[in-house]
């Protein structure tokens, strides 16, 4: 059974936002990453998930408990949490706070030292009021907060907002390694590039409803490539689309458009039709990928 | 909830040393001036014979020519300053679970291993003892400083506690108020205002009540008529104002926790 797990999880707010029929599964020692746009619905869902949120409908279980139950509230113990806008108590000091969760855990923080490492986070700083940090610092704040106990799982909402590229960098290779000890990780974020670094599922939500839950390595063969070239006998924009390209454009004969799939097919479809030359294939970003689940609706509107 | 228990009692060092100061300074003026005016040349006696009705309505029930030491020294409880300053601490206080939700620091608080009542039963409990300290300081402050001014007709022992328990159950019972209501807001300016407000009506009423014959039968319902301080400093259990404060207490609690189970965070 999966370590995180949502059927037909619905949240309605009463302005009519939220999100409906959610069906998802983490196992254990996966990066589970949650793609969308803002206000999709991530931070919804995770709400759910860590029992802030009542579901208006569906069934949750988190570490196999419903997270608002007696239970599921005793399994908090083996769960970190990194929230979306993490508020921190500005009047105390960051060493202060780490220890009051820990106590309030199971009073061990035995990874502390490892993520404050990763992190480039001194014992100088802990000693500082946390209306001293700069945001960037908060956000490792609450990265530690929520690593420190070594949970079993742990939610990050958009963990790395705030933090410069190369900390960026180090947060993921300190996730990849907390995986690597037995965690499980469940991130939203809206960062593709960082998806792509780092999780191994991902689930793409789109105006509170999931489009697509997939493994990464499939969304990445999954890619468009921008391809450019010349064919004769010059095609008609029919014959393209039987080759599977899209978005075509003919400009004095040179041919430019986006291509889905296996361009091994498409080179194999195009060489039937005529003569191919100056062919260049340029592999897409895996934000067209993304996108591709944004579009339909967009073009229907 | 041990440790949340500590954590938040560690917050309120600040505020307890600041009301150490002011309570201390405000019961020293009111013990000098207490024994400055209330010599052989009546001053106190005449102001209060003059303005009878309206000393009755600031002070309170128990208000009485007779118990001049009583009568006086339960303006210091009932002075708007000293209420406004207790209350707001309370109030204060409660509406930051408010505070805590809208800003998101409840996010990490309402994720630890804790039923969520069981969160704000704690920080209501730290509340609790930060009122708890206030009051016994005031009743230590006014104690000192009649003894430094060796004022020899000062309430005796039972006076001074009956007077800081109701005085101790009203402001607690004002703080579970402003929880209930806080549970049921989503702004803590709402539950603030809606709070103060609330309050203040109550005050008003009572005041007018106590001056206005016509207006004297919504006195009971205000909350304020059970705070009888000259009554308890003049010897006198106030064991119904007692009941009827913890019995609210308990009520607005309860809703409390009742609203902040059903409620999204």
């Amino acid at each position: 059974m999966g370590i995180v797990k949502a059927e037909k999880l619905t949240k309605v707010y009463p302005s009519g936002d939220g999100v409906w029929d959610i069906d998802l599964e983490v196992q254990e020692g996966q990066i589970f990453g949650f793609l969308g746009a803002n206000g999709a619905g991530k931070t919804t869902t995770i709400r759910v998930l860590l029992g802030l949120l009542h579901s208006t409908s569906g069934k949750v279980r988190v570490l196999g408990e419903d997270p608002l139950g007696k239970k599921g509230i005793e399994k908090r113990r083996e769960i970190g949490y990194l929230p979306g806008e993490l508020a921190l108590y500005e009047k105390h000091k960051g060493i202060d706070l780490l220890d009051f969760y820990a106590k309030s855990l199971d009073g061990k923080a035995p990874y502390r030292e490892e993520v404050m490492k990763a992190l480039s986070f001194s014992g100088k700083d802990l000693n500082k009021k946390i209306r001293e940090y700069s945001r960037g610092m908060k956000q490792k704040l609450g990265l530690i907060i929520a690593l420190q106990h070594k949970p079993q799982l742990v939610f990050m909402d958009e963990p790395t907002t705030g933090l410069d590229p190369l900390i960026q960098l180090e947060v993921y290779q300190l996730l990849k390694n907390y995986v690597g000890g037995g965690g499980t990780v469940f991130m939203s974020s809206h960062n593709l590039g960082e998806v792509e670094k780092v999780c191994n599922r991902v689930a793409i939500i789109r105006k509170g409803k999931l489009v697509a839950l997939e493994d990464v390595e499939e969304l990445v063969r999954r890619r468009v490539y921008s391809v450019q070239f010349s064919l004769s006998p010059e095609p008609t924009e029919k014959d393209l689309r039987e080759v599977g390209m899209r978005e075509i454009k003919i400009d004095h004969g040179v041919i430019n458009g986006k291509l889905a799939g296996d361009p091994d097919a498409f080179l194999r479809k195009l060489l039937d039709k005529g003569k191919v030359q100056d062919l260049s294939c340029t592999r897409g970003k895996l934000e067209d990928v993304f996108l591709e689940y944004y579009r339909p609706e967009e073009e229907a509107e | 909830m041990k440790k949340l228990y500590f954590f938040r009692l560690g917050e309120q060092k600040g505020t307890l040393i600041a009301f150490l100061v002011g309570l201390t300074v405000f019961s020293c003026i009111m013990a000098w001036s207490y024994e400055a005016f209330s010599d052989d040349s009546g001053f106190l006696t005449q102001m209060f014979s003059q303005f009878e009705d309206l000393m009755q309505a600031f002070v309170g029930v128990g208000f009485s020519l007779d118990e001049m030491a009583a009568s006086y020294f339960g303006m210091t409880w009932r002075h708007p300053l000293v209420l406004f300053l207790i209350m707001g601490f309370g109030i204060s206080r409660s509406v930051g679970i408010t505070r805590e939700i809208q800003s998101g620091t409840g996010d990490l608080l309402f994720t630890l291993p804790l039923k969520r009542y069981l969160v704000i039963f704690t920080e209501f409990m730290a509340t609790v003892t930060g009122l708890f300290l206030i009051n016994l300081l005031l009743v230590i402050a006014v104690i000192v400083w009649s003894l430094v001014f060796g004022i020899e007709d000062i309430p005796g022992f039972y006076g001074f506690l009956w007077a800081f328990l109701i005085s101790f159950y009203l402001h607690v019972m004002f703080a579970a108020l402003a929880l209930a209501i806080a549970c049921l807001s989503k702004t803590t300016s709402q539950a603030s205002a809606w709070t103060i407000s609330i309050i203040a009506i109550f005050y008003v009423t009572d005041f007018l009540a106590s001056l206005q014959p016509q207006l004297e039968f919504l006195q009971p319902f205000t909350l304020f008529y059970q705070y009888q301080v000259p009554e308890a400093l003049a010897g006198n259990a106030l064991w119904t104002g007692s009941l009827i404060y913890i019995g609210l207490t308990l009520t607005f609690l309860g809703t409390s926790f009742f609203l902040i189970q059903r409620r999204d965070l």
